[in-house]
């Protein structure tokens, strides 16, 4: 009796160390890439237009099994910058076309992103998409997907104490 | 209890949590079991689809490696998924590409590194618009000699082709794809180089 269970023991111990040993790398650099955005800190790239208003969205939209959030707008007197979370269900999944995503203003302007970049995390991936400030300024903008036949649209503001 | 038997406990639910967690986290992805699922999540995360899939095909010179031919409503694809460590996984190709209606035919190919990165799969395939189209030529150009061979396909009611065939990183060997009616005459021809 007291062979087996120092058997157990051993074989208990083993396993604790192995997956204590495979586990936490894999979250201590899940954690790291998670608190950061792979994105240079957008602050800093949105601070070279100048001044620039900072608007909290937290608004999502969801295509098929996935769901997409904007959690942030950033508005420079020249560009458009918009944060996202992406979030799949898929643990091997194709990253977020975001370039297909368009902005359609009040007035009917279609601002097309020609840049974006994203970090791939475990769930899904974060990411960022410029956009060149319309001609005439607007309040608020639509956000659309439309790749295949899905069509989906997002209203976000672009303006402080617009909702 | 006796002391020693509680931390025996514990340390049994620690093990169950952290094998769940190991489970959970697929930090060592095993993929799919089948084909048919790997291509369903590729699509599914691709955002496109179902498609219909007309024809499966294991590559001849790599069974680790499988194209499903389909369409969906207005697009065509040539989906292909990889077998690795056991379980499959998306490869390329899950894009639809539109068909073109006002042309005899749309066509789409796409090499891929195969897994030891030894050769490359050449696929080209397409949907054929023109009804009387009934068979597709594919010309290449032969490694190291200069002649050219052609490959035919027959078109059946599905509407689609699909040729593969091995290659190497020396470029694209083909150079035409013609599609011919019954009589042998040809309505349709593209060059490919």
């Amino acid at each position: 009796m007291i062979r087996i269970n120092r058997l157990f023991m051993i074989v208990r111990r083993t396993l604790l160390v192995i997956l204590l040993l495979i586990l936490l790398p894999y979250y201590i650099q899940d954690w790291l890439s998670d608190s950061s955005r792979g994105i240079n800190d957008p602050i800093k790239a949105v601070s070279a237009d100048g001044e620039f208003t900072k608007l909290k969205i937290g608004k999502t939209m969801k295509i098929d099994e996935s769901t997409f959030t904007v959690d942030e707008v950033y508005v420079t007197t020249e560009h458009i910058l918009l944060t996202y979370t992406y979030h799949t269900n898929q643990k091997i999944s194709w990253s977020f076309p975001s370039m297909t995503l368009k902005l359609e203003t009040p007035d009917g302007q279609v601002l097309e992103s020609h840049s974006s970049g994203s970090n791939g995390t475990s769930w899904g991936e974060r990411g960022y998409i410029w956009y060149d400030m319309p001609e005439q300024p607007v309040e608020s903008a639509t956000i659309i997907y439309d790749h295949y036949d899905r069509h989906f649209t997002l209203e976000i503001p672009l303006m402080k104490g617009v909702e | 209890m006796k002391k020693h038997t509680i931390i025996t406990m514990i340390e049994w639910i620690v093990v169950i949590f952290l094998i769940w967690l190991f489970i959970h986290a697929d930090i060592f992805p095993t993929g799919s079991r089948t084909p048919e699922k790997a291509h369903q999540l590729s699509e599914q995360g691709f955002h496109y689809g179902p498609s219909n899939v007309v024809r499966k095909v294991t590559v001849p010179f790599d069974k680790d490696q499988v194209i499903f031919l389909g369409t969906y409503k207005d697009w065509f694809s040539a989906d292909m998924v990889q077998k690795k460590r056991g379980g499959w996984f998306p490869s390329g190709g899950v894009a639809g590409i539109k068909i073109d209606r006002s042309k005899a035919l749309s066509y789409s190919w796409e090499s891929i590194n195969s897994k030891d990165s030894y050769f490359m799969t050449y696929k080209i395939f397409g949907y054929v618009t023109d009804e009387q189209i009934t068979r597709i030529e594919l010309t290449m150009k032969e490694k190291d000699t200069d002649n050219l061979t052609t490959i035919t396909q027959d078109i059946k009611s599905d509407r689609m082709f699909l040729f593969i065939f091995k290659g190497d990183y020396a470029g694209n060997p083909m150079k035409s794809l013609r599609g011919m009616d019954q009589a042998g005459k040809v309505r349709y021809e593209e060059q490919l180089y």
